[in-house]
């Protein structure tokens, strides 16, 4: 507390994923560009226009949460934020720095920042550790998993005491190492002098990201779900949809239009993208029906599960086929 | 857009994520456009004025650089990513559960005396005072109930009935039964003993009484519970999260299990739709009376079911015209403590109610369903119909009449499906459909309000 102020562990932990993003980011900017505005101009408007819109998009759909739209925007102590808001957020953000001219193309500031993106993805799922967001619907019974990372302790009102799925830290541990990983594969090419194309940084990123997001949310008790504000009719369908999967599902599809559509005007179609398609319309099967589905229908979650993860390895797969018959020289 | 695309790097050492360069940066690029090189120039990689340049993007810089440390100060105070913690009124297991005696309440007189340590107001020398039994409430912030007596529950066979019975007796013997009371339980009802058949579930306390059975009716597989409590403070509402609004959602069985229900079942699932009017803990949450839904542009689109603060309900029917002050006065009247909002009414006065469309629940289709009524005062009847041996399942019409049958005065259809879902002792008694628990908002529970050193009678 300072006087009336209060500074949360997870307000700090934010702030603190925040700042190596920033790190991150300048360290992979800086060495291209030999200065950094374009960066910190990044990391500026990502802040405002993606919070805006993570708050914005919880507001919409999580509507009943606030007693106003001005109080979602005044009281930050109550509600939330929805995660892809941030990352659309950020897109826009470069576009904007792109266009006020303090960088030379969008793909390159969005390469540089993708894996300080996840790195702050990541700090903001562990902030959830200090409050009680983020965890699985699911218990967690076998004793031999009943410990950090896997599950948490929680005590209910009652004092009952159950270990359910660490989804928070789970989702961490996954994004934290695939920011290193992806972090690792940007800074050795720029020490090795070799370089790494346009766009594919922040396009794989957003991938692997949007693999790890479909499965994790898919177990959290508190996933923000489409329900829609004005569009009320549509809520008997939607409502029990994830918002963050089905983001995760645009971002794949726009991937496999954009490679596709890359592929098909330098080498016309071939039998392959038909394949590749209908592989990753199974994969969206796979997803949706047998993983999603049955786990909120039937709750059979390690059959469900498996497909899942099946199924999005198979969605990743099919993507990476169709870029595979991007054409290899402009 | 990129000037090229890189192709997978043959080389074994840097994996898939390593591409050779195809493309020429800014600083390379000689037919790149001009709009590029400007903005090259801008961003300090080349330039025929690089002091002046420089200057400038260390201004802004600077400019940028405070801008962010403004914005990340502000979001060490304002940004909380997941809420703030909900603080948990008993954290501690050993703690009693905040309970209050309500010496100013008194139930109906009863010969059989419970304690004998409560003081009077008056002394009286001989003979004796006749002591009356204390009644209990729970206070309308507790987080949880009291956690109900394990002996109390006692179960029997559906050949055995009269176990039942026996218990019913001894409730009224403690008072909690007015003599005359009737009771929707009937030893010669068809029990269900086909597919996920259970035994009679009962449970009795000073300050609740609780059967639960499967009942064959018209050929199909019903879960009943009948429940009276001392204090209408015993039947409650539980939302997920603890807030209205949270966006959370668990199994029924935890939610029970989280308040220590001694009965729990589902209730209107509000987190999904959006419809009807919402209170709880006496606070109007939610007013939709449906002026977004088609058709329904003027009045109340669904009938809402209030719980006043004595343990009885009442309601706003389909198609009366409401404001929200209107509501709030009309709670302020009955003094609501919280509301459902799903329905059609059932039943009314005892009479079974129809309608001929309804905007939630597929109500004229044969569907699982599920409803509470009152039976008399602080006297309810949870009732579902799930699937079955046979799958055959009731339109609202057909369910309404068949509650009917129950000595029910009032009964209002709750969200039914899979959501329908009867919780006791922490687990799922009827069968669900789909053999599984979903996720819902919200359940509504009966909870014993004898603090635990009170404890004196068990079960049966």
């Amino acid at each position: 507390m300072l006087g009336s102020l209060r500074i949360g562990w997870d307000s700090l932990v934010t702030v603190l994923g925040a700042l190596l993003s920033l790190l991150m980011t300048v360290s992979l900017y800086r060495p291209r560009h030999k200065r950094i505005t374009g960066a910190l101009a990044l990391h500026l408007f990502g802040f405002l226009i993606g919070g805006f819109l993570a708050r914005f998009l919880h507001w919409y759909f999580n509507s009943e949460t606030y007693s106003g739209f001005l109080e979602a925007f005044s009281d930050f102590s109550v509600g939330s934020y929805v995660l892809p808001g941030l990352i659309v957020g950020t897109g826009l953000a470069a576009w904007l720095v792109y266009r006020m001219g303090m960088a030379p193309s969008v793909w390159e500031l969005l390469d540089c920042s993708a894996p300080g993106m996840l790195l702050l993805i990541s700090f903001l799922r562990l902030s959830a550790a200090w409050n009680d967001s983020c965890r699985g619907l699911m218990q967690v019974t076998q004793s031999r998993f009943q410990h950090l990372p896997f599950a948490v302790l929680e005590t209910d009102a009652a004092g009952n005491q159950r270990w359910v799925l660490a989804t928070f830290l789970i989702a961490f541990n996954l994004i934290f190492f695939l920011s290193l990983f992806v972090y690792i594969c940007c800074r050795r090419p720029i020490n090795q002098k070799i370089r790494i194309g346009r766009g594919e940084v922040a396009r794989w990123s957003l991938l692997l990201y949007c693999a790890v997001e479909i499965v994790t949310d898919s177990t959290r008790y508190d996933s923000p779900l489409m329900h829609f504000r004005f569009l009320t009719d549509l809520n008997q369908y939607s409502a029990f949809i994830s918002i963050a999967q089905v983001f995760a599902g645009l971002c794949a599809l726009a991937v496999l239009i954009f490679y596709s559509r890359k592929s098909i005007r330098s080498r016309g179609f071939s039998k392959a993208h038909a394949v590749f398609w209908v592989l990753f319309a199974i994969s969206l099967f796979g997803i949706g029906k047998l993983g999603e589905y049955d786990v909120q229908r039937y709750a059979s979650y390690s059959r469900s599960y498996t497909l899942m993860i099946l199924s999005v390895v198979l969605m990743l797969g099919s993507i990476y086929g169709v870029f595979r018959l991007c054409p290899q020289d402009e | 857009m990129p000037q090229g695309i890189g192709r997978p790097y043959s080389g074994k050492r840097d994996g898939i994520f390593v591409w050779e360069y195809r493309m020429k940066d800014c600083q390379q690029n000689r037919e790149q456009s001009d709009r590029s090189r400007t903005m090259a120039s801008r961003c300090g990689s080349g330039s025929s004025s690089k002091a002046v340049n420089r200057k400038k993007t260390t201004a802004m810089d600077s400019i940028l650089s405070l801008l962010l440390c403004i914005c990340l100060i502000w979001a060490a105070f304002n940004i909380h990513p997941g809420g703030v913690p909900e603080i948990k009124a008993t954290p501690d297991p050993t703690e009693a559960p905040s309970v209050t005696v309500a010496p100013e309440r008194t139930p109906e007189p009863t010969p059989v005396p419970v304690r004998s340590e409560k003081p009077t107001a008056t002394p009286i020398p001989t003979p004796a005072p006749t002591p009356e039994p204390p009644h209990y409430t729970i206070a309308p912030d507790a987080a949880a109930a009291p956690a109900p007596v394990a002996d109390a529950y006692g179960s029997a066979g559906n050949d055995s009935p009269q176990d039942v019975i026996r218990v019913i007796d001894r409730a009224r013997e403690i008072g909690l039964l007015r003599e005359d009371e009737e009771v929707a339980f009937r030893a010669d009802a068809q029990f269900y003993t086909g597919y996920h058949r259970r035994d009679i579930q009962y449970y009795l306390d000073e300050t609740i009484l609780m059967i639960c059975w499967k009942e064959v009716i018209d050929g199909c597989s019903c879960t009943l519970a009948e429940v009276k409590v001392a204090d209408p403070s015993q039947f409650r509402r539980k939302l997920a999260g603890d807030k209205f609004g949270s966006g959370r959602a668990q199994f029924a069985s935890d939610l029970s299990k989280s308040v220590n229900a001694v009965v729990a079942m589902n209730a209107d699932y509000y987190g999904f739709r959006d419809l009807g009017i919402v209170a709880y803990n006496g606070e109007l949450c939610r007013f939709n009376t449906g002026s977004a839904y088609r058709n329904y542009f003027k009045y109340n689109c669904i009938p809402s079911l209030f719980i006043t603060s004595a343990g009885d309900f009442v309601y706003i029917e389909q198609g009366e015209t409401h404001t929200e002050e209107s509501v709030k006065a009309f709670m302020k009247e009955h003094e609501v403590s919280f509301s459902l909002a799903f329905g059609p009414i059932l039943v009314k006065d005892g009479i079974a109610q129809e309608v001929n469309w309804y905007p939630l629940g597929e109500a004229l289709q044969g569907y699982s369903r599920a409803g509470i009524g009152q039976i008399d005062e602080l006297h309810y009847l949870y009732f579902s119909l799930n699937h079955g041996e046979k799958a055959a399942r009731w339109t609202v019409n057909e369910f309404a009449r068949h509650y009917a049958e129950f000595p029910v005065k009032t009964a209002y259809c709750l969200d039914g499906g899979q959501t329908g879902e009867l919780v006791i002792r922490g687990e799922p008694y009827n069968y669900i459909d789909f053999g599984a628990e979903r996720a819902v908002s919200d359940i509504i529970y009966f909870a014993s309000a004898l603090p635990e050193k009170e404890r004196s009678i068990q079960g049966g």
